[in-house]
């Protein structure tokens, strides 16, 4: 089973609160709106200078984890040197540390479900970690070729999944920080990804090689086979995939003022 | 402009005058002058960045001829040099360089139009490809590079061609169209030859900074 929930502005970005019973997503024109995730009705609509945590992650490319309160901003302060910096921030705001991230701008920045690690990927193809209680870097992974759009830490935060250009989704081992599995089957590029929140299964959306507006297809992974078990269509590349806290619904973001929702129980 | 310079004749004077600046080897005042002053005028400003993107990959081989024999498209060779903003040579740096097919699509599985180019003691390069096809969501026809030298600071930035529909014959007017294109000096002239077949040409030096 399959539905919509309109948009009146282009939703970007996803995240489910309250236990599942409202979606808020993040949309181009700079505001966030939450629905009641079983009818679909609007409830509210933030604008970004009155987004709290956790909304505010879905306005900005940064990270935020309520494990440690802490955020996590990628930045790019000189076009002409092009390198990247990640800034960690307490929960008021002040600058604990400013780590050096690479160069050519940061595609995916996240918490580890403990809030002890941040995880970046940045366009040189190298992945990044972080211990944040010192700013120490513990792992540079320069193992991929290509850029990662998407990542998600498992819930028990053993596993890391990665994935982008070469439509192949990396499962690391967080203990070694080596590739632990690798799942293919994705017909494109994928720029979307989240664990179940039993962690035992994956969702993926796709980024079609030829342009952002063609169709693509999302998938839900079952880890024991490593095989996709079910695919939903979506008309442009997903920008967004979100389990729904009971597991049953994925919810994908395209870019387009709607929401699709997939039963997947 | 022509004050800032008799300024710069000003201080330079002071500078030596006052024994802030001095010969290294025996030379006379005059020419220490004029020396440092020449130098001075050759130092050029780095090649501007530009965006990295998405479909950078590593690994790329070693190889300046990028496409094969019936590849579509309208042969391009590059030709350019590696200079420090002395304009001195610099040997021993590794250009990555990395574009789109005929069509606008990039290799993503493979190495079709990549390279890594291990540049030696001439600091010269040259490519041998395609003119590189449209990308849908970056319209305008470029060239990847990426280059790291030791003791320099490494460069990502583009190459773009005037001939290019997008900036609809005014590269000057239009180069900033879209907010693409970030420095109208990064456009090269496209030279064409004819040696049996057409061939376009095009000449991108690379400026790196010292760091």
């Amino acid at each position: 089973m399959s539905r919509s929930i309109p948009s009146d502005a282009q939703v970007l970005t996803l995240k489910f609160l309250d236990d599942g019973k409202a979606l808020a997503g993040g949309c181009t024109d700079a505001k966030v709106r939450i629905w009641d995730f079983k009818s679909g009705s609007l409830q509210q609509t933030v604008a970004k200078d009155q987004a709290k945590h956790p909304l505010t992650s879905l306005l900005s490319r940064m990270a935020w984890t309520n494990a440690s309160g802490l955020e996590a901003m990628p930045r790019m302060p000189n076009r002409q040197t092009g390198e990247n910096f990640v800034h960690i921030l307490d929960g008021s705001g002040k600058e604990k540390f400013k780590l050096a991230a690479g160069i050519g701008g940061i595609s995916v920045i996240g918490f580890s479900p403990d809030g002890r690690t941040v995880a970046a990927g940045s366009y040189d193809t190298d992945l990044r970690l972080w211990n944040v209680s010192n700013g120490e870097l513990l792992r540079r992974v320069d193992e991929l070729t290509v850029s990662m759009f998407a990542m998600s830490f498992s819930p028990d935060g053993k596993w890391l999944a990665t994935a982008g250009v070469d439509r192949i989704v990396y499962l690391w081992d967080t203990a070694t920080w080596r590739i632990a599995r690798k799942l293919t089957g994705q017909p494109e590029m994928i720029s979307a990804l989240d664990f179940s929140p039993d962690g035992k299964r994956l969702v993926t959306g796709g980024f079609s090689e030829l342009t952002a507006g063609h169709p693509v297809k999302i998938l839900v992974w079952d880890l024991a086979s490593g095989k996709p078990t079910l695919t939903f269509d979506a008309p442009r590349q997903v920008t967004a995939t979100a389990f729904s806290p009971d597991g049953k619904w994925v919810a994908a973001a395209f870019r387009e003022k709607q929401i699709a929702v997939h039963a997947v129980a | 402009m022509q004050d800032q310079e008799l300024r710069r004749r000003d201080i330079l004077g002071e500078c030596i005058a006052k024994g802030l600046l001095i010969a290294g080897v025996p030379m006379t005042p005059a020419h220490l002058f004029a020396l440092y002053q020449q130098t001075e005028a050759q130092s050029a400003q780095p090649t501007p960045a530009e965006v990295l993107g998405p479909f950078f990959k590593k690994g790329a081989p070693n190889a300046s001829r990028l496409h094969k024999p019936g590849d579509p498209g309208f042969p391009l060779k590059v030709v350019g040099k590696v200079l420090n903003t002395r304009g001195e040579k610099i040997p021993g740096a590794r250009v990555d360089v990395w574009h789109a097919d005929h069509a606008g699509l990039y290799d993503v599985q493979g190495y079709r139009y990549r390279a890594q180019l291990a540049i030696g003691e001439s600091s010269e390069y040259t490519l041998e490809t395609i003119m590189p096809g449209h990308y849908p969501d970056r319209p305008a026809q470029h060239i990847h590079y990426m280059i790291t030298a030791p003791g320099h600071r490494t460069l990502v930035t583009q190459a773009y061609f005037a001939t290019d529909p997008y900036f609809e014959g005014n590269p000057d007017k239009n180069y900033s169209k879209r907010g693409i294109v970030s420095n109208r000096e990064l456009i090269r002239t496209v030279k064409l030859f004819e040696q049996g077949t057409a061939r376009a040409e095009i000449e991108f030096d690379i400026i790196l900074e010292r760091v």
